[in-house]
Parts: structure tokens; C-alpha cells; sequence
């Protein structure tokens, strides 16, 4: 059931990324070029406009902001597939903590024949450590729990994250259009001061891309950082906890149970009998 | 008068330890094949770029401590596993060579 949602929250990131890559593509190739053309009409304008400065200045400072919110976008999309990753290694875990569950279960048996076919001193000093080992591997398996947890969730976090960016841009996009159409009339027919309305627009629309991009960004770092406050407590119990004594795996202490020879006039392993 | 225990016991308890040393000896296979799955959980390959550099690196080092203690856990397992298996041995070879009569000790 939990592998079925994962697949069906991969299959929809998968569109996701493919949205991205069409949209990013259709930015970067048709839309900012579009953008730099009109900012060199503004700018070779052949008649008198009113307050030309400023106006060129705006549509410099739209097309300087829209390649900038490019760039930072192109960046953004190289981990793109981190979802997916974390997705995976999730999965893994979930593996891991089955296995580490089942070693648990296997040395939690109970009526061990040993414990029936032997006495001595060495048979009780085996026995004492047996559930250390049991308590290592329980730990371990619910630790794998949570490691798979906190992956599920930084994945679909991540996959939340760029698909508010792929809504970003879509309406950035469909914004910056509209603005343009505006804009062209800057040599258009319906003369300088329309063009001037729709060179505000577009300068209005860069700003709040990357106004909506800056606000995404800290809802994404807000959280990874939990995410990162998780990981690091989740080191830190494997670390400091009594199931794993300094952050390893408890000795084996053969050591107190290894004599089986009766040569030194001891049976520490004597039969029951 | 003393009651010895005979060699069906005595066999039975030797496959007795012997099993138990099976049992570790498999939980020490498993941890050892638990190595190579979590090695394709560590997310090492990534570009480090953006705001998840730190959260990958977080994340190794978890899976790389883990990975430590699963490694603990082989040897530990494993040694109690060899253990049990020369005590198992040394009784076997003490009790062919009549020791145990001889001593008087079972």
C-alpha cells in the first residue's frame, strides 16, 4: 500500500519534472528573447518619447532581473531529481529495518535448546548477553524506521517544492507575456505611453518572480533545516543510547563463555544431566 | 552413584550449541548483507548545489554511522558465532579423549 503511494507520488513528480524542463526551456529560449528585443526597440526607439530614460532604464532593469531569475532557476533545477533519490533510499531503508527486525526476532527466541542441554558458568554469562544483542538490533530497526520516515518526507517535500516552482514560472511566464504584448506597442500603435504602461508591467512581473522565487526558497530551507535538526538528532541517538553503547553495537564478550575444556578441572559449560 | 551422561546427550548438547552458533553465525550474514543495501542508500553521487548541500551531507553521515554499527554487529555476532562453534569443538575433542570421565567433569 505504502509502495503503491510512493509510486503514484513518483509517477506525478515525474510530470512534474517534465513540466519543468518544457517550461524552463520555453523561458529561456522564446520568452527572454522576446524580452531582450523589446528592451532594444525601447532603446533605438526613431521618434521623441517622453521620459525616455526612465523607460529604458525599466525595461534594462526587467529584462537584467528576468536572465537573473533564469540563472538562479537553472541552478535550482540541477537537483531536481533529488525526490526521487530520497524516495529511493527511503525504500531501502524500509528493507533495512525489516532485516534488522528480523534479526532481532531471530535471537529473541525463546526455549533455546541450548539453555535446556547446558549449565555452568559459562552458559550463564552467555545467556547474560544475549539481550544487549536483542536490544542493538531493536533499536536499529526502529532507527531505520525513522530514517525512512524523515527521506519519505524530505522527498515529497522537495517535490513539493518544485512544483510550486513549476507554478511559479507557468504564471511568470503567462504574466511576462501579457506584459510584452503591452510593451511592443512602445513602436506600436498605441504609442509611447502605452508602451510605457507594459514596460512597468513587465518590470513589475520580474520583481514579483523573484519576489514569489525568494519566498519559496525559505519555505524550502525552513524545511530542510528541520530536516536537518532531524537528522542530527537522529545521529545523536544512535550515539547516546543505552541499546548502543557509545554508538556501536554492544560487545561480544566471548570472552566470559569461550572455556569449553574441563583441563583446567572446571566444566564453566557442564551438562544438564 | 554418579550418573554420567551418555552419548546421545552428549551429542545432543553439542548440536545444541552448534545450532546456536548457527543462529549468530546467520544474524552475522545478515548484517554483512545489510552493508551492501545501505551502501546503496547513501546519497553520495548528488550534485552539491542549492539549499540541499548540507542535508545530503547530514544524511550520509547518519547512514555512515549506521553503517559502522551494522559492521560492529557482523564482527560481534560473528565472534559469538566462532565462540560457541570452538566450545562446541574443544568439549567434542576433550570428551573423544575420555576427559570428561576421567575428571569426573560433564
Amino acid at each position: 500500500m505504502a509502495d503503491d503511494m510512493l509510486a503514484a507520488q513518483a509517477a506525478r513528480y515525474e510530470q512534474t519534472i517534465a513540466g519543468l524542463r518544457d517550461a524552463h526551456a520555453r523561458f529561456r529560449d522564446e520568452v527572454l528573447p522576446r524580452v531582450a528585443a523589446v528592451t532594444n526597440t525601447v532603446h533605438h526607439l526613431p521618434f521623441y518619447v517622453p521620459f525616455r530614460g526612465q523607460i529604458t532604464a525599466t525595461a534594462d532593469a526587467a529584462r537584467d532581473d528576468l536572465n537573473a531569475f533564469e540563472k538562479l532557476f537553472t541552478e535550482m533545477m540541477v537537483p531536481v531529481l533529488l525526490p526521487r533519490r530520497l524516495w529511493h533510499s527511503a525504500q531501502i531503508w524500509t528493507e533495512v529495518r525489516e532485516q534488522m527486525s528480523a534479526v532481532a526476532g531471530d535471537l529473541a527466541i525463546t526455549n533455546r535448546e541450548i539453555q535446556v542441554r547446558w549449565r555452568g558458568a559459562a552458559e550463564t554469562a552467555y545467556e547474560s548477553i544475549i539481550p544487549a544483542h536483542i536490544a542493538a538490533a531493536t533499536q536499529l530497526a526502529t532507527n531505520a524506521d525513522a530514517i525512512q520516515l524523515a527521506l519519505s518526507w524530505g522527498g515529497s517535500s522537495a517535490a513539493t517544492f518544485y512544483t510550486a516552482l513549476l507554478a511559479i514560472l507557468l504564471a511568470g511566464t503567462a504574466a511576462i507575456l501579457t506584459a510584452l504584448a503591452t510593451a511592443v506597442a512602445v513602436a506600436g500603435a498605441l504609442g509611447p505611453l502605452g508602451g510605457l504602461g507594459g514596460i512597468v508591467l513587465l518590470a513589475m512581473v520580474a520583481a514579483g518572480l523573484f519576489s514569489q522565487l525568494a519566498s519559496l526558497v525559505n519555505t524550502g530551507a525552513d524545511a530542510y533545516g528541520r530536516m536537518r535538526i532531524w537528522m542530527n538528532e537522529l545521529r545523536s541517538e544512535m550515539h547516546d543510547n543505552s541499546a548502543l553503547p557509545n554508538g556501536t553495537w554492544p560487545a561480544a564478550r566471548q570472552e566470559w563463555f569461550k572455556d569449553g575444556s574441563v583441563a583446567d578441572h572446571d566444566a564453566d559449560w557442564s551438562l544438564e544431566h | 552413584m554418579t550418573h554420567h551422561p551418555g552419548k546421545d546427550e552428549i551429542a545432543a548438547a553439542l548440536q545444541a550449541m552448534t545450532d546456536e552458533s548457527g543462529l549468530w553465525q546467520r544474524q552475522s550474514d545478515r548484517l554483512d548483507a545489510l552493508l551492501i543495501t545501505l551502501t546503496g542508500a547513501e546519497i553520495t553521487d548528488f550534485p552539491k548545489t542549492f539549499i540541499f548541500d548540507g542535508l545530503l551531507a547530514q544524511y550520509n553521515a547518519v547512514a555512515e554511522d549506521y553503517k559502522s554499527i551494522c559492521v560492529d554487529g557482523r564482527d560481534a555476532t560473528g565472534a559469538i558465532a566462532t565462540a560457541l562453534t570452538a566450545v562446541a569443538g574443544v568439549y567434542d575433542d576433550e570428551e573423544r579423549r575420555n576427559l570428561h570421565a576421567i575428571l569426573d567433569l560433564y
